[in-house]
């Protein structure tokens, strides 16, 4: 579904500029029904982002997970305290490290040094250049401090109070995400959709240790710990696919651990979830209706769920898997020959996975993965037709 | 003063008399002799090789890790060993690379520029050193078994806890660290002693070098910050063996207290590998620039207050974890504030160089290189220190660049130019100049290639330790560059090494004072005789060897006697000569004790009580100990 939508953006994305994007954030933030509008304060703040980044496109990265290409209201409020430690820092040291070359090429003694060369000038210090350069230091971490403390209690300001919060649960998984929206009763795996504009909450938690959810053009990222309530509030300006990635190293297979956000218009963002609710197609092509069968006979069903059948829920959410632009947690393309690579092999694309345990055998299964439900039913052994016939099925799952 | 005055030995205790269960041997060049000495100098020594050797492993887990980032989507080995190289990789760096290097110069260089014959408990010395050594084994002895640890240097549970862990390197990782504490905090104590009571005497605490001083904050920094890691290390050992719920989460464990009780010695840590390193500095620039050091009293009290503020920041490692925001606020503002204090140091080393004769000599190369590269990692860690950022830099490679700069540009660079600097006391042979300097440049410039790309990596989204990166994500040709740079610093590191063996035996003699240095090593000859100074020094003023050389700079107006007035009281070794101790199995035998109960915790626990027993009777034979030992006299005097 995302698939044409994707391409357009992509386009557009690379021909706007920072101070477009800004414009357009002050536009969607007037339009977005009921949400306090930012102040007058944030706005320039946000300008000067705009004109300073301009001023900043040396950075030249461009990249899908830039933190200094920000196309949000957080990201942007966090990369502009970011420029003014930035520029206070090159500032500093560039002034002391003219100082070091100037007294290296000043003072350098020409000759050789012997005990009996006459000394220079032996002074132990100067308490009023110390005085003044504490407080001149204090002033400039003062420079500093006040947007970093802004910036701190800015995503805050973001929260949507009215009725109408979209809130987003996410679990994360050894080496997945898990997206649900409890009033549009939607769930999904690794992709998720947000109408552009809108304050969402992101509620975190984890299935087992320590991950952290992180889009980086969108905002800075928030550790999702066990036992612990974490949130956080993103707002995308315009239409896009942003990455996301698990930056807190959670274990084997941490790198391949990746999800996408795509922001998309209201009304699409509504179609979008009426589809996602709904259960998946029939199947009519016989070979799909063979993956189908073997689907259930090769136990995938005990951990992956196809509505409206029954499924277990330990593996990520497969009823609209054909509409994701990804697999294995943004790892690969969502191509026919990527699923069949990752049914043949998962170990190869994702280490220490459940699925490769489960599939081969090939190594002692740890304890606690015979404890996950239906391990003794396993019979998942596939043959090339076998695979074949679970990729068209999985394809056909638009 | 250079020439080795003539001397005879008297043994004791009389013959006949008790020796205890093992006699302390006398052997002076044996191997025996290295095994128990109790030396200062000997143990300096072989922290430093130690740590000089690990050097070259985690040196080489870099280069692992760096090849195998050096292009996208690489596979050459697999995810688990990676993990498996990056902690290894950290845990060697910092706990068996850094600290026992610092180490080696606290031990070589303190007593001997405080005017000491030794550390005030030599034994319990010796003790740390075997310690450290079993702990290091102990910690790496998972490459051997095939399951290094692989949880992080900083060890996250619950991703360290037996259901997500099961194999044996979190318990090596575990075990190695508890027995590597029990050897930092030994040796921080000790210091802390020695450098408290065995001072020369006019060595007053503000006369004391900054480099003893650092090492004293430092001291107190260990001994405070470990207690914390001990704690942490003994819950999460008990989760793994015996199913208590300290972080365990179905239980309703919380890992966030881990991660408290982890910081809250893991900042203090920074702090005691960079504070040495910024003391020898503090050596090196006013000896070069032929200065006192600007501020002397501002640059102590400086390093007072990095070292206090440590424990008031650990939380802005944690600036992710849902602290909240008044917490985030708080701590960015502690943590900001240790700008100040270290900018005031960097201020005074600068203005150290004003005025002065600079003679751009290996050491100082060293030191100039600390100075602009430490600022670097000071402005990244500014940068962080700023929460909101924070949460986009966090566990990026960004972060990474940050650390690198603070600790190779700072802590390394700082130690390797005290090897240089004291390499002609410690060994009595200078080091290649043109060879130091081809190593330098080429560890400048294979750094900054390295690392400072890092910088632009994390601002593109990296994070770190990820096994492998997609094509496409902008970070392709970076990642190559800081490989190319990382094999630089290989050759560099393999140079100075290379100079350094053959210097040890063939480098021109040194002298007593090659660099027309200020504090009292340099007054005693090179390499510095088993009892350091024939008459303990009477302490003047700051800089007391300087001030000798140059008696014109001396304050007249203190109301001290003069070293000759001095004569009887402070003769430093009465009629029978300077009594020298014997060495020691004990501390050996100890150590070696906790080693077993380590090494036994793992693969047999019951066998652990044996390893005990070791110990307490090794330390209980050794508290019994005679005295031994022999007494030193000077022909010219008797």
């Amino acid at each position: 579904m995302f698939e044409h939508k994707r391409l357009n953006l992509k386009n557009g994305t690379t021909s706007r500029g920072y101070v477009m994007r800004i414009r357009n954030s002050k536009r969607s933030a007037q339009r977005a029904g009921g949400e306090r509008s930012l102040s007058f304060l944030t706005a320039a703040l946000l300008c000067l982002v705009g004109i300073l980044s301009t001023g900043c496109s040396a950075w030249g990265l461009k990249g899908p997970q830039s933190i200094v290409d920000p196309d949000g209201p957080v990201a942007s409020f966090q990369y502009w305290t970011f420029l003014v430690s930035f520029y206070v820092s090159l500032l500093i040291f560039v002034c002391v490290g003219v100082l070091i070359i100037y007294c290296v090429v000043r003072f350098r003694y020409p000759g050789e040094i012997t005990p009996d060369t006459p000394l220079p000038e032996q002074s132990h210090g100067s308490t009023k250049l110390e005085v003044g350069l504490i407080i001149l230091s204090i002033a400039l971490v003062i420079v500093i401090l006040v947007p970093a403390l802004q910036g701190q209690f800015y995503q805050g300001t973001l929260q949507d109070r009215t009725e109408d919060v979209l809130v987003i649960k996410v679990t994360a998984y050894q080496w997945w995400w898990k997206f649900e929206y409890p009033k549009e009763g939607v769930v999904t795996a690794n992709e998720c959709a947000i109408p552009t504009g809108k304050a969402v909450k992101f509620e975190v938690t984890t299935n087992d240790v320590i991950h952290a959810f992180w889009v980086p053009r969108l905002g800075g990222k928030m550790d999702v710990m066990p036992n612990q309530h974490n949130w956080l509030w993103l707002r995308a300006v315009q239409n896009g696919e942003y990455y996301g990635q698990c930056t807190e190293f959670c274990g084997e297979s941490h790198a391949f651990m990746k999800f996408r956000v795509h922001a998309v218009n209201n009304d699409d963002f509504k179609a979008w979830c009426e589809h996602q609710k709904s259960d998946a197609r029939k199947v009519a092509d016989p070979v799909a209706l063979r993956g189908e069968a073997l689907f259930k006979t090769k136990n995938c069903v005990g951990c992956h769920t196809i509505r409206p059948n029954p499924g277990g829920k330990v593996a990520p959410d497969l009823t609209h898997l054909a509409s994701r632009g990804t697999i294995a947690a943004g790892v690969l393309d969502n191509t026919p020959e990527n699923l069949a690579k990752w049914l043949n092999h998962p170990g190869d694309v994702k280490p220490g996975n459940m699925m490769e345990a489960a599939f081969l055998h090939s190594e002692p299964v740890p304890e606690w993965r015979r404890a996950w439900p239906g391990w003794d039913n396993l019979n998942i052994a596939l043959n090339s037709g076998d695979i074949d016939a679970l990729v068209a099925y999985l394809r056909s799952l638009e | 003063m250079s020439s080795q005055p003539k001397m005879h030995i008297h043994p004791v205790p009389e013959k006949g008399a008790y020796e205890g269960i093992l006699r302390r041997p006398l052997e002076q060049n044996s191997i025996l002799s290295w095994i128990t000495t109790i030396d200062h100098k000997r143990i300096g020594i072989l922290y430093g090789v130690t740590a000089l050797i690990y050097f070259i492993v985690g040196g080489c887990e870099a280069l692992a890790i760096r090849t195998q980032l050096a292009f996208p989507e690489q596979r050459l080995y697999s995810a688990e060993l990676y993990n498996q190289l990056f902690t290894m990789h950290g845990t060697t760096m910092i706990f068996l690379v850094v600290m026992p290097l610092s180490v080696a110069f606290f031990n070589f260089i303190v007593p001997l520029q405080i005017g000491a014959r030794d550390v005030a408990f030599p034994r319990l010395n010796a003790f740390s050193y075997w310690m450290f050594l079993f702990g290091s084994l102990l910690v790496n002895f998972g490459w051997f078994t095939g399951e290094a640890p692989n949880g992080g240097w900083f060890g996250y549970a619950p991703n360290t806890l037996a259901p997500y862990n099961p194999g044996l390197g979190i318990d090596f990782w575990i075990l190695g660290l508890q027995v590597l504490g029990v050897s930092s905090v030994a040796g921080a104590l000790n210091f802390g002693a020695t450098i408290i009571n065995m001072r020369a005497p006019g060595m007053s605490m503000w006369r004391l070098p900054v480099f003893t001083w650092m090492t004293l904050v430092t001291s107190f920094l260990l001994f405070m910050a470990f207690p914390s890691i001990t704690i942490a290390l003994v819950e999460l050992l008990f989760d793994r063996y015996v199913g208590t719920n300290f972080f365990a989460v179905a239980k309703g464990g919380l890992p966030i207290v881990w991660q408290h009780l982890f910081w809250v010695f893991g900042h203090p840590e920074v702090y005691i590998l960079i504070l040495p390193a910024m003391g020898v500095v503090s050596e090196i620039l006013p000896v070069f620039s032929r200065r006192p050091l600007f501020g002397y009293p501002l640059v102590v009290a400086s390093g007072m207050a990095i070292g206090f503020m440590g424990f008031t920041v650990w939380a802005h490692h944690m600036f992710t974890t849902g602290l909240g925001n008044v917490a985030n606020a708080a701590f960015a503002v502690t943590t900001m504030a240790i700008a100040v204090p270290t900018g005031v140091k960097i201020f005074n080393w600068v203005l150290t160089l004003w005025g002065g004769q600079i003679r751009l000599r290996p050491p100082m190369m060293y030191a100039m290189g600390f100075l602009t590269m430490f600022m670097i990692g000071g402005f990244s860690g500014l940068m962080h220190a700023n929460p909101s950022h924070d949460a986009q830099q966090q566990d990026t490679y960004f972060i990474v660049a940050h650390f690198h700069y603070v600790l190779i540009g700072g802590a390394l660079m700082g130690l390797f130019g005290g090897m240089s600097f004291w390499f002609p006391k410690i060994t009595g042979r200078l080091m290649t100049e043109s060879t130091t300097y081809i190593s330098f440049w080429l560890l400048f410039a294979g750094f900054n290639l390295t690392f400072f790309p890092m910088h632009w990596l994390g601002l593109n989204g990296m994070p770190r330790r990820i096994y492998t990166y997609a094509e496409g994500m902008g970070w392709d040709h970076l990642n190559l560059l800081c490989t190319i740079g990382a094999f630089l610093m290989a050759v560099s590191v393999a140079v100075f090494y290379f100079d350094m063996i053959k210097s040890m035996f063939y480098g021109p003699i040194a002298g007593d004072d090659p660099w027309d240095a200020r504090t009292l090593e340099w007054s005693i000859p090179s390499p510095p005789p088993v009892y350091n100074f024939k008459e303990v020094p009477h302490v003047r003023d700051l800089d007391d060897w300087w001030v000798t050389k140059h008696p014109q700079l001396l304050h007249h107006d203190h109301d001290e006697k003069r070293p000759d007035e001095a004569h009887d009281d402070h003769h430093g070794h009465d009629d029978h000569g300077i009594h020298m101790p014997g060495n020691s199995w004990y501390p050996l035998i100890a150590a070696l004790g906790f080693g077993i109960a380590g090494f036994s915790m793992i693969f047999k626990p019951i066998v652990a009580i044996l390893g005990i027993l070791i110990a307490i009777c090794g330390i209980f034979a050794w508290s019994l100990e005679p005295i031994g030992g022999y007494y030193i006299h000077f022909e010219d005097e008797h």
